[in-house]
Parts: structure tokens; sequence; C-alpha cells
């Protein structure tokens, strides 16, 4: 009885051994790879030897022109794939323990919707109605917006979709629709008394995008991201304990209300980062977690951090299509993830309706 | 040191499920909570839990105010096993009886030796790397019942432990029934104080020490076996002609409708 369960126990810690440095390696050459491509191709090795040179760790002569590209247009660009991908796949999953649905993406619940009105009201009136905002936020005036507008949505979702018998996803998902259409109605309402300039970036921003890459940007929203990033994983336990029941992580000991605050405030926070530096790009909640679950199983303690790696390497392959498939023109990132995730969304539902478990 | 409940009274709105409830869940005891449906049964049951808070009363566990011991340290002297558990996420079940090892911090071997252990006992060892949606009702009830052993499966520093079961036998088969009673009584054999809502009279009088009677949401009555599960006790509160007669093999009534 126990050699067989030592075994196989085994095999799964073997499993997940090799999943994270299977991850691992994808993602750093998927990294350089990103580096490297565009109107100049640059190879693995000069990419490598840029970040390396820049780091400051070895010195070495890389010729400046690579070396502005690299430093200045493509890294910040990468590194803002890598955190936005990563926080929205563990927030998605986090999510999803929550709620107990493996369909609680934030955007289809609405609170991506969210926190992208609350950003759109911020670049149409941020010069006029709401520019003291900026003048004490400075930077971090669109995330905090974005939070703000995240974690509200969250909160209505969850009010909406709560019962004393527990949370209906069906409900939820509903609110989410309505919440969709509304925000998109009144993102719509706003883009009219927008001018040309601000047109431009909401229509960019509305899809998806992680062409505005600065270091200065990728510092501030990395900045925020970092906190659901590292939080998020210490509520691995309590996360699992959560998947029985709320009634039954009470009775483990859990503090479930103060657990649920954290978890949706955090999510909040990342989803409202991303949301304001990148735009809308959905599924990737969805599809990343999904996906870690098929391979590693349900467990928390390795599905939120498998679920950042992912995550971020998905973006990472994401935004290299985008700059690719019709160069020199870009693609907007979230067409491409809704490309993908839309279908597998409905393949989702179909199987659940099947299983009769949605 | 016993789990003591003083003049419990709770209302939804302005109904009112429960009042003025006296209880004591002692150790080495299986107190069975009997009643038709509606009585109330689910509703102590659950002040028990600690899932109601807005109760009037005052609750003691082992000596201490109930509201004055943090979650967690709750979690060491109390195991739950609710009614039903929807989970639908593919743990395996030894995952899921993990679980039950959340509040304590013991350590990987020792949680693993006390997860089989508790899964011999529950009788679901030879389903540890099946996949807990894939398993019948029976089965996970099962599961659950391994999972809150695992939970209180060591004597507290704290106190004593106390077992909370809601009809725990609901989902099994009929060796499952008495086997999954007779473990709630092999635990009180051990100092665990065992508290259940059953449905069968038969099984409360073949593995209860004491009875304690509940309609309309109040206390009928309590006490022993054979105080409490008397025809006239049992005609009045269920409303239908029963008889208790003595069983032929062991000493406790049997009731039969007539």
């Amino acid at each position: 009885m126990s050699d067989t369960s030592q075994v196989q126990s085994s095999y799964r810690e073997l499993k997940v051994k090799w999943s994270f440095v299977f991850l691992a390696l994808a993602l750093l050459l998927s990294l350089l790879l990103s580096v490297g491509i565009g109107p100049m191709q640059i190879s693995l090795l000069d990419s490598l030897s840029v970040i390396v040179a820049k780091t400051g760790l070895i010195e070495m002569q890389v010729s400046g022109v690579m070396e502005n590209i690299v430093a200045s247009i493509r890294l910040p660009r990468a590194v803002l794939a890598v955190f936005v991908g990563s926080v929205l796949a563990v927030c998605g999953a986090a999510m999803q323990g929550l709620f107990r649905n493996p369909l609680a993406d934030p955007g289809l619940i609405g609170v991506t919707g969210g926190a992208s009105l609350a950003a759109v009201l911020m670049i149409v009136l941020g010069g006029t109605t709401f520019s003291f905002l900026f003048a004490i936020f400075g930077a971090y005036t669109l995330m905090i917006a974005a939070f703000v507008g995240a974690f509200l949505t969250t909160m209505l979702v969850a009010k909406v979709a709560t019962t004393q018998f527990g949370t209906s996803i069906t409900s939820m998902l509903l609110a989410g629709i309505a919440i969709g259409i509304v925000t998109g109605a009144a993102v719509g309402l706003l883009t009219f008394t927008a001018d040309d300039a601000q047109l431009r970036t909401l229509t960019f921003w509305s899809m998806g995008s992680l062409g505005g890459a600065t270091w200065s940007t990728v510092l501030a929203a990395g900045s925020l991201i970092a906190i659901p990033l590292i939080c998020l994983p210490l509520h691995a336990k309590n996360l699992n304990a959560l998947l029985l029941g709320e009634s039954e992580a009470r009775h483990l000991g859990i503090n479930v209300e103060t657990v649920k605050r954290q978890i949706i405030t955090l999510t909040a926070i990342g989803v409202g980062a991303s949301v304001a530096v990148a735009g809308m790009i959905g599924f990737v909640g969805l599809i990343v977690p999904h996906i870690v679950r098929l391979v590693l199983g349900p467990d928390h303690r390795y599905l939120l951090t498998a679920s950042a790696a992912l995550g971020a390497l998905f973006l990472l392959v994401a935004d290299m299509i985008s700059r690719t498939i019709i160069a020199p023109a870009e693609l907007p990132i979230g067409l491409i993830t809704t490309i993908i995730g839309g279908p597998f969304f409905i393949a989702m539902v179909v199987y659940r309706a099947r299983s009769n478990s949605l | 040191m016993s789990f003591t409940l003083n003049d419990i009274s709770l209302a939804m709105g302005s109904k009112t499920l429960i009042s003025n409830i006296n209880l004591s869940v002692n150790p080495k005891e299986v107190l069975a909570i009997l009643g038709p449906n509606g009585a109330g049964k689910s509703t102590v049951f659950k002040v028990m839990a600690g899932e109601y808070r807005h109760y009037q009363g005052s609750m003691s566990l082992n000596g201490q105010a109930f509201g004055d011991i943090s979650p967690n340290q709750r979690a060491q002297m109390i195991g739950v096993l609710p009614q039903a558990s929807s989970l639908d996420f593919a743990f395996s079940v030894y995952e899921v009886v993990l679980l039950g090892r959340l509040p304590h911090s013991t350590g990987k071997v020792r949680d693993r030796e006390i997860v089989y252990a508790a899964m011999e006992k529950a009788d679901v060892v030879h389903l540890a790397q099946a996949l807990y949606p894939s398993l019948s009702g029976g089965e996970k009830q099962r599961v659950q019942l391994a999972r809150v052993l695992c939970q209180i499966w060591e004597p507290s520093l704290l106190g004593s432990r106390y077992l909370l079961l809601d009809e725990p036998t609901s989902a099994l088969d009929l060796s499952h029934q008495h086997h999954t009673l007779a473990l709630a009584r092999a635990l009180a054999g051990e100092g665990v104080g065992v508290l259940s809502i059953l449905h069968d009279l038969n099984l409360a009088a073949q593995y209860a020490d004491k009875i304690l009677l509940l309609g309309n949401g109040k206390v009928i009555n309590q006490g022993s076996v054979k105080e409490i599960l008397t025809e006239q006790q049992i005609s009045s509160l269920y409303d239908i002609e029963v008889s208790v007669i003595p069983h032929p093999k062991h000493d406790h009534p049997l009731i039969v409708t007539s």
C-alpha cells in the first residue's frame, strides 16, 4: 500500500519538477526569441550578450544600434508581456479557486470591463475633470483607477452571484455579460467626447497592446503586478480548502471572509494594473490555468506558480505573433488571445454541459 | 471539559429557527440528535460548527467561550462532516483527505501516515489515487469522513476533541452505515465527543449513548437511549404509530413501525 503510494506520489512530484524545468527553459528561450524578432533580426546569442552586457555582469562589446533596439524597445516590451501574462493567469487561477468554478475568468465575469471603464474615464477626462487625480498619483493614476474599477466590479459580481446557498457561476457569468455590455456602452459614449489622439489610444488599447512599453511603464506596472504575483501563491493552501466549500474551509480553521477579501483585492490589483498598462487582453486567465490543471491537477501549491510561468510564456508567444504576422503593421495582441481563447471557452462550456457540471 | 450550548436561540429574519437549546457533548460519549424534518437539527449543527454567528445564548468549548477561540484552534478540536460536499475539481482522494491536516503543522511524513491510517479506517485506501469527482456518492461521503478523521486524528493539547456528523449515513449502503457509526463509537472510546444527526432511530438506538429529541426548534427531551426511545415519545414527535421492542441480540430497543 504505502509502496505504491510512494511511487505514485513521487511520480507526481517528478512531473511537477519537470514541468517547472520545462517552463523555465521555454520562458527563457522565448524571451530571447522575442527580443530577437523584428524588422532587425537579432540572433539568440546576440540578444543574450546584449542583456548580459546591460546587466553589467560581464564587460562586453555590443553594437550600439543593436543595444538600443534590444534594451530600450524590445526588452521592456518582452518584460511587460511576462508581467501581464503571468499576473492575468495567476489572477484567473485564484478567482477560479475562490469561486470554485474553472469558468470564472476576470474577463468573462466583467472585472476587466470595470477596470477598462475606469481607465478610459481617466484617458478621456484626465486632462479636464480628473486632472487633479493625475496631479496626485502621477504615472500611477491609470493603474489606480483601473484597480478601483476592477475591485468594485468584483465586489458587485460576487454580491450578485452569492446567495446563502453559495456562489452561482451562472449568475456570475450573466452579471459579467451585463457588466461587459454596460461598460462597453459607457466606453463607447466616452469615445464621442474623445479627441483624435485619445481615440487612437482607446481603439488600440481596447483590443489590447503591449506596444506602449517603456522601462518607466514596466517599472510602474511591474511594481504593482508584483504584489499579487508574490501574495496570491501564499494563499495556495487556503484556496485548496476553499475548493471543498466555504463551510468546509471554515471548519478547517480558515478565516474565510478575510481570505476572500484579500484574494479579491489582490486580483483587482493585478487585473487593474495589467488593464491600465496593456488594455483588454482576454482569456489568458481562462486558458492557462485550465491547461495547468489538466497536467498537474488542481492543487494551488503548483497551479499558481505554474500558471504564472505558462501565462508569461503564452503572452510572449502571442506578442511575437502579433508583431510578425502582418509585419510591418502590428495586430493587437488582445485579438490574438481572443481568437485562441474564444473557441477554447466554447469547448470548455460544451464539455462541462455534457458532463452536467456547468 | 465538554462542548456546551446554553440557551441557544437563532432567528433568520422574523422566523425563529431554534429556541433555548441546551445541550452538552461530552468526551467518550455519542450524542444523537433526532427529530422530524424542519425540527432545527441542521441549525443546531451549523451553530456548533461555527457557521452561524448571530445566535443568542452562549457556547463553550472545553470551558472556554466559543467565540474567543481562534478558527484555527477550533479546527484542531472540532471535526465537522457536512451532509454533502460538492467538489468538482479533480483532486485525488489522497489530496482531499490530506486537506484535513491543514489546521496542523505536523510535517509531511507524519501527515502522510495519518492520511493513510484515516483512509484505512474509512475504507477508502483502495481509492487513494482515484479522482474525487469520479466517485459515487457513498464513496465521496467516506472520503470526506476520512478527511475529518484525519483532522482530529491525534489528541490535541488544546483540549478534548469533538466530531460533528450531519447525517453521516445518508449516502451509505447498509454495511458502510454500520461501519461509519462503529467508527464514531470507537473514536468516542478514545476520548472524542461525538454528536451526530441521524434519521434512522435504530442506528441511534444501537450506537448512541444519549439522545436528544428536537421538535419545532425546541428540545423535546434528552437522556439515555432507553429513556428517550419510547413508543409514546416517538409516536407523538413523528406522528406515526410505532412499537418499541427489545432487540433480540443486544441490550437496546428496536423500533418498528406498526
